[in-house]
């Protein structure tokens, strides 16, 4: 606001032309400065321009390129050195077979032990089985628990489990009869997993075993598998008469367009239904075409350990 | 008032000074209730007198035994508690039978006196009732007769309506006509046999401290807990022998006195022998292989170990009872480990086929999981057990022993993945061996030696024994042992000695991991450890 000398200095226009009193002006009409922060600090990272004792500045950029130079040369040497090492001593490409299922397959011998009721054996397990024996060296071993006081002899397989060093195998499978519920059950990693229950489940799990690709390579494949896994175990072991009815006719029309269920060849599926069927005894009253198809399966080499167990 | 006083100077106390007013009044009170009483009784008058002088006509059927000395050889047959069921109330419904037991509680009302008798974990109700054949005064015996004494009664079996929740036979009861006192026990007990028979797990009532416990042994041993646990260890026992004097072992003894310290110079007892001194056996192990040099090929030894360690834990005594087994083998010492996991397999059976009731009877005071085992005995290697734990988050080396720790979760992980609580641990590393342990063919990294584990902790250690001479002193030098002091050790086998193998076992400690209990020293008669020499 600003005041005009001449009002400010209370002087009448009036009477003599000099005013009475006059204050020198205690405000100038320049531009005020309003400042934009509250306090102002020196700045933090120290000024530009500091000065050397020796007079030359802070940076001594020369050095610094003497020492970055002098790094690289080292690095370059460590990798010639390295890439001596490596030719020396080739890396050993390690037998890991991570697969989905999340068992390790590498030097010491893993161990997946399978619970089942011995009223109730499940015969998919014995044919997995033969054909893991084919890719991994694999041995079975089988003990009866304290809960069970006897097992039939014809339950009493994979006696090799004791003569032979485990440390030579890369899969064990362990077998151990026990009065279970609800199927059989797996387990490898007790801290890693509950029980996997279920024929069906056990028959997937060891599928991925013996092809670790199993889901992504083919997974219309490994869907259609799926899709009879289920009724395997949803229909025919665990369901009523008409369910049971329903999926041999199923089985029976699939079964007069192809000779395997899945693909042209034997597949997981196969094996899970042929052993659902042998366990509920349907095998002697199926339709025709599925009886052609059983007959095919017995006379495979992988179903002959299962065989022997169902007599 | 002045009276009394005047009245004070007269009478003197018993000290010769004159009485005091109160205690004059205290005296007067005295004299009143003496005379009042007096009155009482004459009123009472004819019945309490006659009572007092009533004949106790059942003067012969009750009372004290005198001290037996054997005076005369009586033809009674005395019913054991045990056989007081329904059967025989109905059998014998008129006839009187015998009776010996302890007294283990009494209660008196009036006419009336029920109390227990007990035989080791049986007990029966019995009843002495006033009657024709039974007096007053009878009754009164009966309910002054301290606890846990001997006594003989005869009576009637009979029939409850009923049942008598509280006692072992629970359908009938003793009508007695009979009680003699065999053997007193003093009054005051330092213990109750109630107190020590009561489970953990109530919080609120009295609980006896394990050294208590200790220290009473006598009446801690008669409960019933501490009957079944002591018959299930004999059966450990029996079971141990039985099964391998079936596979053509040879029960042997050893020596517990020896002259020098067999593994390990510090954990031994030192005796003085005439004028020298001599140790105590830590193992039967040195003997057990002259044994096979001597060519009795399969030997067991059931016998007392001495450990001078200074361990207080839940699993250590200084002495203990050793089952040892060594076996010569002909090509492979896996021959051997069959036998062992057998043996067990064997002593897990008949234990859970024929000790349920003590089982059973040990559940309700100390509670715990039934044992699970396998048949054939689960084995796996050190490899394996290294991988497991890795993959739980264990940090160990190939060739590291194993943690006492690191066994408790390698037992937790076998239960969940195989649901036993007996393994077998094969090939472990040579570096945590003893020097007589035969290193695996195949690798530098193992050896032929093995651990059994129950419910997580080690109860067996053992292996493949050296039994060539020379590669033993090689392995001992490894060592850095002084060759001079196992000479005579060495010797031994310098005159042609089959491979062998072997193991041994804590009796005590194989009950307790049994059972489930916490302490080795309930499996124990009467444990021995640095703390304790006594009883």
């Amino acid at each position: 606001m600003a005041i005009s000398p001449q009002q400010g200095s209370m002087a009448s226009t009036s009477g003599p032309s000099s005013t009475m009193y006059s204050l020198k002006p205690f405000y100038t009409d320049d531009n005020i400065v309003l400042p934009d922060v509250m306090y102002k600090m020196k700045s933090f990272y120290g000024s530009e321009d500091v000065k050397k004792p020796d007079g030359s500045t802070g940076y001594d950029i020369d050095a610094l390129e003497k020492r970055q130079e002098a790094i690289l040369a080292k690095l370059s040497e460590l990798q010639k050195e390295v890439q001596k090492l490596s030719n020396s001593c080739p890396p050993t490409l390690s037998q890991k077979r991570e697969s989905t299922s999340g068992a390790v397959i590498d030097e010491i011998i893993e161990d997946v032990v399978i619970t089942a009721n011995p009223s109730s054996p499940p015969l998919s397990l014995f044919v997995l089985y033969q054909l893991l024996q084919q890719q991994l060296r694999t041995v079975g071993s089988m003990h009866v628990h304290s809960s069970v006081t006897s097992v039939p002899e014809n339950l009493k397989v994979f006696q090799n489990g004791f003569q032979s060093n485990r440390r030579d195998y890369q899969l064990a499978i362990t077998l151990i009869w026990k009065n279970v519920n609800h199927g059989p059950e797996l387990m490898v990693n007790p801290h890693k997993q509950s029980p996997v229950q279920g024929e069906g489940n056990m028959a997937r799990y060891l599928a991925r075993l013996l092809s670790p690709g199993y889901d992504s390579v083919d997974p219309i494949t490994a869907t259609e598998i799926d899709v009879f896994v289920d009724i395997a175990t949803n229909q025919l072991l665990h369901g009523n008469s008409k369910e049971k009815a329903a999926a041999l006719r199923g089985l029976n029309s699939k079964l007069g367009s192809s000779s395997w269920l899945v693909g042209s060849d034997l597949s997981l599926a196969d094996i899970v239904v042929w052993s659902a069927l042998q366990q509920t005894g349907q095998a002697g009253g199926a339709p025709a075409n599925v009886q052609k198809w059983i007959k095919a399966c017995n006379n495979n080499f992988a179903f002959k350990l299962a065989l022997s167990v169902m007599s | 008032m002045a009276d009394a006083n005047a009245e004070n100077e007269g009478p003197l106390g018993p000290d010769g000074k004159p009485i005091s007013k109160k205690a004059l009044k205290k005296q007067q009170k005295q004299a009143e209730k003496a005379a009042k009483k007096e009155q009482h009784k004459q009123a009472a008058g004819g019945d309490g007198n006659e009572d007092a002088e009533k004949e106790d006509f059942a003067k012969d059927f009750y009372g004290k035994c005198p001290m037996n000395q054997s005076q005369e050889r009586v033809e009674r047959d005395l019913v054991p508690v045990q056989s007081l069921i329904l059967e025989l109330a109905e059998k014998k419904k008129d006839e009187k039978i015998w009776c010996r037991g302890r007294l283990h509680t009494s209660r008196s009302k009036g006419k009336q006196c029920f109390f227990v008798l007990r035989h080791q974990h049986f007990n029966v109700q019995a009843i002495v009732a006033v009657g024709e054949r039974v007096s007053k005064q009878m009754v009164k015996f009966v309910a002054a007769i301290t606890k846990e004494s001997i006594i003989d009664v005869e009576g009637y079996v009979r029939k409850v309506d009923q049942k008598i929740e509280s006692c072992s036979q629970q359908d009938v009861e003793l009508h007695v006509e009979q009680v003699w006192v065999v053997s007193a026990a003093e009054p005051r007990l330092p213990v109750q046999i109630d107190d020590l028979s009561r489970p953990e797990s109530e919080d609120d009532l009295a609980k006896v401290n394990p050294d208590t416990r200790l220290d009473n042994r006598i009446l801690d041993l008669r409960t019933a807990t501490s009957q079944a646990i002591f018959r299930l260890q004999g059966g450990v026992c029996r079971l141990f022998r039985d099964t391998l004097t079936a596979k053509g072992f040879t029960e042997i003894h050893t020596p517990k006195i020896i002259s020098a310290a067999s593994e390990g110079g510090a954990n031994v007892f030192t005796v003085s022998y005439f004028k020298g001194s001599a140790y105590l056996a830590q193992s039967p192990q040195l003997y057990k292989q002259m044994a096979i040099a001597g060519d009795l090929d399969k030997v067991f030894t059931v016998g007392a170990v001495f450990r001078a360690e200074d361990s207080n834990t839940h699993r250590h005594l200084t002495e203990f009872v050793g089952l040892d087994v060594e076996m010569a083998f002909k090509y492979h010492y896996h021959e051997v480990m069959d036998v062992i996991g057998d043996l067990f397999v064997n002593i897990f059976k008949g234990l859970r086929d024929n000790f349920q009731t003590e089982i059973e009877t040990i559940n309700k005071q100390y509670k715990s999981e039934p044992f699970k085992f396998l048949e054939p005995s689960l084995r796996l290697e050190y490899p394996e057990a290294v991988k497991l734990l890795r993959a739980n988050g264990v940090e160990m080396g190939d060739e590291d022993d194993l943690t006492t720790p690191a066994e408790k979760l390698l037992g937790r992980l076998v239960k969940q993945k195989y649901d036993t609580d007996f393994f077998m641990l094969d090939k472990y590393p040579l570096a945590v061996r003893p020097f007589y342990t035969m290193p695996d063919p195949n690798s530098t990294k193992y050896s032929n030696s093995y651990d059994m584990f129950m419910r997580g902790e080690e109860i067996l250690s053992g292996a493949q024994r050296i039994h060539d001479p020379d590669f033993l002193s090689e392995r001992a030098k490894v060592h850095g042992i002084d060759l001079e002091k196992i000479r005579a050790y060495i010797d031994s086998f310098r005159y042609g000695c089959p491979p062998h193998a072997g193991g041994g076992i804590g009796m005590e400690r194989v009950t307790m991991l049994y059972l489930g209990l916490d302490n080795v020293r309930k499996t124990s008669m009467f444990p021995r450890d640095p703390k304790r020499i006594t009883p």
